[in-house]
């Protein structure tokens, strides 16, 4: 006779968020630290 | 074309490779839930495998490449190579985050518990440290030449440890699955998860490129105006 398959699935949907969270999140911190530099040149920053 | 502008195109370049492989990721999302087949032991939690290899391959590429990099800036001294390292190790450290906690995430269901410290959790957990204090390092030494030559040293000795990991659940006893695909002999999954698991490893290497020309370029944005402050 064959095990039933474990109720689990919980456990994969917090992974399925988790993964884009911290991908995302830091693409999102490099995009604001790419705005912030583009910004600085349009101020005519030098520095 | 300026410095400054090659190098705000570069990271936009990135910027964009970054989400054009994020949409790659929403494909394998559909792929995992709605193609490969549910695993019998494991249930829907083996579905964790399509993002948790794919994450631990970038992270273990990218702190191997900050390796190579390091040595070749030790030797070279071309400050691209310095750049390209720190770069590489900042991506590295966010896959890491993410095989860190689809890790556990997937072992609580599997082995019953989140973590054990066995040789490759320990060692991987090890080599995320060692790549924070790399970073801190680097944010710490304001001297650019020290700076690469102290941070190079850190980024090779990580290096050392990533064959250490691939070989861990060979030389130790340990709860970690052996590998599955990269081993001598032919990968031993059914076609479906295969095909899922490659395509989810191309879309996972495709962001890191992404992630990596775009943290190069910001890089490369600061450094040419540090020159510039230098130089004024």
């Amino acid at each position: 006779m064959l095990a039933e398959t474990p109720e689990n699935a919980g456990y994969m949907v917090a992974a399925y968020v988790v993964t884009p969270v911290i991908l995302v999140g830091y693409l999102a911190l490099l995009w604001r630290r790419m705005g912030g530099k583009t910004e600085g040149r349009k101020d005519g920053e030098t520095g | 074309m300026t410095g400054e502008t090659a190098a705000a195109a570069l990271a936009r370049r990135g910027l964009r490779l970054s989400l054009l492989a994020l949409l790659g990721l929403a494909g394998v999302y559909v792929l995992a839930l709605g193609y490969t087949p549910v695993e019998a032991r494991q249930g829907m939690a083996q579905k964790i495998f399509y993002l948790h290899v794919p994450a631990a391959w970038s992270a273990l590429i990218a702190f191997s490449l900050v390796g190579v990099t390091s040595a070749l800036y030790l030797w070279l001294h071309d400050p691209r190579l310095d750049r390209f390292a720190a770069a590489s190790a900042e991506v590295g450290v966010a896959f890491s985050a993410v095989m860190l906690t689809t890790g556990p995430i997937w072992a609580k269901p599997i082995w019953g518990t989140w973590w054990t410290w066995d040789a490759r959790l320990t060692l991987t957990l090890f080599l995320f440290f060692l790549f924070i204090g790399y970073l801190a390092l680097r944010a710490a030494v304001h001297d650019p030449a020290e700076r690469a030559r102290f941070s190079a040293v850190v980024g090779i000795l990580g290096m050392l440890l990533v064959p250490f990991i691939h070989l861990s659940v060979y030389l130790f006893r340990t709860l970690h699955p052996q590998p599955v695909v990269l081993k001598p002999s032919a990968p031993s999954l059914p076609p479906e998860m295969l095909r899922t698991l490659l395509i989810a490893t191309v879309v996972f290497t495709v962001l890191y490129v992404g992630l990596v020309t775009l943290r190069y370029g910001l890089g490369q944005l600061q450094d040419v105006r540090d020159e510039a402050a230098d130089a004024g």
